[in-house]
């Protein structure tokens, strides 16, 4: 009874933490290595950027009007060649600097797309799309091929040496969540949550419905930097159009994570957990030999699963609204 | 004292240079003669200096576990070198009890996952690593945790620039050069041409255009009026020179096309209802089937980049660097080979399919002889 309690309170994050669960499980038994060492800091090097870039979908996903901030990718790849053409590049390497204008220039780009749809009203899918469409060639014009150095003391974030556990790359992410965690405290999120599901009702309560619009934009904005931050430490190089990828991938790991796409619902646990089940779905196949076809498995089995996981979720809703 | 420490630091990077300038030359020049010409032009990202893993020896005694991640699958040029290592190679060497299994990956193209592989691949105990043709610098960390596992990483047709990798590859910059060069000649000198490139960002096809834009350049009545990517996969080729010509209402007097796309290329032009024009190809029977059956359309051909012969050479370096014999050379290049019309009738029969899915390639023996590759290495055995 006390089970079944605690799991209903769980609320959006039980599904994909029973998928994380069943996936830690399987691996256990298939793949053990990721329990040691060298595959934990693997793990974490190589799903940081990921797990950030869709905790920086879920403030803004949170907002509402349906707005998936599909730019995601392409703005992951922005910073992350701006920070190796233009600062690398001219030998500007602080890393105070460094992660200050990927923070700043992420949170910059999505303030300016929180002003667009505030003030001009055009739908977030469509600023989101145009983004997309814009930062893909901008960043084609900043660096036209693959290369670059990321700085040296970054070289010591791309595990290219000793694996270890506390990499700066898990210091990163536990910063983007413990933010997340005190934004959560603050009357801000209550708002954000309002605003997300009732924009209308919170706006006839008395919330400043552009100003927490903004604010989580601009939050989406630093996550995105601390993704670009990851990003560049893993390829320890610049690359135009590799960032993306990242798009669908983290839009994928938002839905497995549990957030609602039309607004009000997401977590930062349920993006982690999105995040690093999609890691574990491509870490476990590639413990079989699909040879030449695991791309195509891996991409099969994203989808595949964020179908079963949406339909159990339907289910489950429906059967726990028929209880009362 | 700021005086001071500026020219301490001038001085510092002037040395750097200076000795990666000796060790560059130092390397090439350790190389037989007859080699040296394929090294006169060459992408200058290529690494040529000396390789770290001169002294590397195998951590564990063979038979060896051997990892193949690949970056895509879905063209005829990935089939054929997969089906070389799995077919050919491996059970030779399984024979020959140097190789007990090869574990095949491949990441759609998508760099942050051929990354999850390969540290997957080095955690599971893989001896080696073969790479093909990516990102020049995004696995460079990966490679250098490989490295320090005692994985070396083996990056066929294409390079990277980790010095703890081997490149192995024909000279692709060069092989667009003699592509473009021939193909501004086969044209008169002067006209339009159409570049179709292979995945812009992706080491040869890079290297490639560099070349070929170099040759077209000496040629100032020849202008490139279009660059498409044509993905090296014959069908997206075909749709994007169809778009291009659909919209396009210029005269296109030839078309200089990366390899395993040629065929794409020459079916969009046929369909076009335009004159055919001289096209580069690059190996693919397919189109050279159309040049058999038309043999007045072009007059020479170049294998630019054989897919079974660039793994075979991959492979045979892979070997002799783990059996300890010392591989001298960061980047092992191959100059590219032209081919005739005579060798495409040898090759094909008569009836030959315009749909093949076939490559036609040089001999072992043509791309990377024996008495060659032994100067590439210290203690050849």
């Amino acid at each position: 009874m006390l089970i079944t309690k605690t799991f209903r309170s769980l609320g959006s994050i039980k599904i994909p933490l029973i998928l994380f669960m069943i996936l830690l499980f399987v691996i256990s038994i298939q793949a053990p290595k990721l329990f040691s060492v060298s595959g934990f800091s693997n793990a974490i090097l190589v799903s940081a950027p990921l797990i950030l870039a869709t905790l920086a979908l879920t403030p803004i996903v949170m907002a509402g009007r349906g707005a998936v901030d599909l730019s995601i990718g392409p703005l992951i790849s922005f910073l992350n060649v701006t920070l190796i053409a233009w600062l690398s590049g001219n030998n500007i390497t602080n890393p105070i600097v460094f992660c200050l204008w990927a923070v700043i220039a992420g949170a910059g780009y999505q303030i300016i797309q929180a002003l667009i749809v505030t003030y001009i009203r055009i739908a977030p899918i469509i600023v989101a799309l145009s983004g997309y469409l814009i930062l893909t060639g901008v960043n084609l014009m900043v660096m036209s091929r693959p290369g670059g150095l990321s700085p040296e003391w970054m070289s010591s974030w791309s595990g290219g040496g000793e694996p270890q556990i506390f990499s700066p790359i898990l210091i990163l992410v536990l910063t983007a969540l413990g933010l997340w965690g005190l934004f959560t405290r603050t009357g801000l999120y209550k708002q954000l949550r309002l605003v997300g599901s009732d924009e209308r009702m919170a706006y006839t309560s008395g919330v400043r419905v552009d100003f927490v619009r903004i604010v989580a934009y601009a939050l989406g904005g630093v996550f995105a930097g601390f993704a670009a931050l990851s990003y560049t430490a893993l390829v320890s190089s610049g690359d135009p159009t590799q960032g993306a990828t990242y798009t669908l991938q983290a839009v994928t790991a938002l839905v497995l994570g549990g957030a609602s796409l039309s607004g009000g619902r997401g977590t930062a646990t349920g993006a982690l957990l999105g995040a690093l089940n999609m890691f574990l779905i491509t870490y476990l196949l590639g413990a079989f030999s699909f040879g030449s076809l695991s791309g195509y498995i891996t991409s099969l089995a994203y989808g595949g699963i964020l179908a079963a996981s949406l339909l159990v979720n339907v289910v489950s809703n429906r059967s726990s609204v028929s209880r009362g | 004292m700021k005086i001071s420490r500026l020219s301490l630091i001038i001085a510092a990077i002037g040395s750097t240079y200076l000795s990666a300038g000796a060790a560059l030359a130092d390397a090439v020049q350790s190389l037989p003669d007859s080699e040296q010409p394929i090294y006169a032009l060459v992408d200058p990202q290529i690494p040529l200096g000396e390789s770290p893993l001169t002294d590397f020896k195998a951590k564990n005694p063979p038979p060896w576990k051997i990892g193949y991640a690949s970056s895509y699958a879905g063209n005829t040029w990935r089939a054929e070198s997969l089906n070389e290592i799995m077919n050919v190679l491996l059970p030779e060497a399984k024979e020959a009890g140097l190789v007990s299994e090869v574990v095949v990956t491949q990441s759609d193209l998508k760099d942050a996952v051929q990354i999850q592989q390969m540290r997957q691949m080095v955690d599971d105990g893989v001896d080696a690593i073969i790479i093909c043709c990516s990102n020049v610098t995004a696995l460079n960390s990966t490679i250098e945790y490989a490295y320090s596992k005692g994985v070396p990483v083996f990056s066929f047709s294409g390079y990277v620039t980790s010095p703890y990798a081997i490149n192995v590859a024909a000279n692709h910059m060069l092989g667009g050069y003699e592509m473009g060069k021939w193909l501004a000649e086969e044209i008169g000198g002067k006209g339009n041409v159409v570049l179709v490139s292979g995945i812009p960002g992706f080491a040869s096809s890079d290297s490639f255009d560099l070349g070929a834009k170099k040759a077209l350049e000496e040629y100032p009545d020849i202008s490139i009026i279009g660059e498409l990517a044509g993905k090296w996969t014959d069908q997206v080729a075909q749709t994007e020179l169809q778009k291009f010509l659909a919209t396009n209402p210029r005269q296109v007097d030839g078309i200089i096309t990366q390899s395993a796309q040629e065929n794409g290329v020459l079916n969009a032009m046929l369909q076009s209802g335009r004159p055919m024009v001289p096209i580069t190809l690059g190996g693919e029977a397919s189109a050279a089937c159309y040049w058999s059956k038309n043999p007045d359309w072009i007059s020479s051909s170049f294998h630019i980049w054989p897919p079974a012969r660039e793994m075979s050479q991959a492979w045979d370096v892979m070997l002799r660097t783990l059996q300890g014999q010392g591989p001298k050379i960061q980047s092992m290049l191959r100059p590219v080979l032209p081919y005739s019309l005579a060798d495409v009738r040898e090759a094909l029969p008569e009836d030959c399919n315009l749909n093949s899915t076939d490559w036609i390639q040089p001999s072992n023996s043509e791309w990377w002889p024996e008495d060659i590759a032994e100067q590439y290495f210290h203690n050849p055995s």
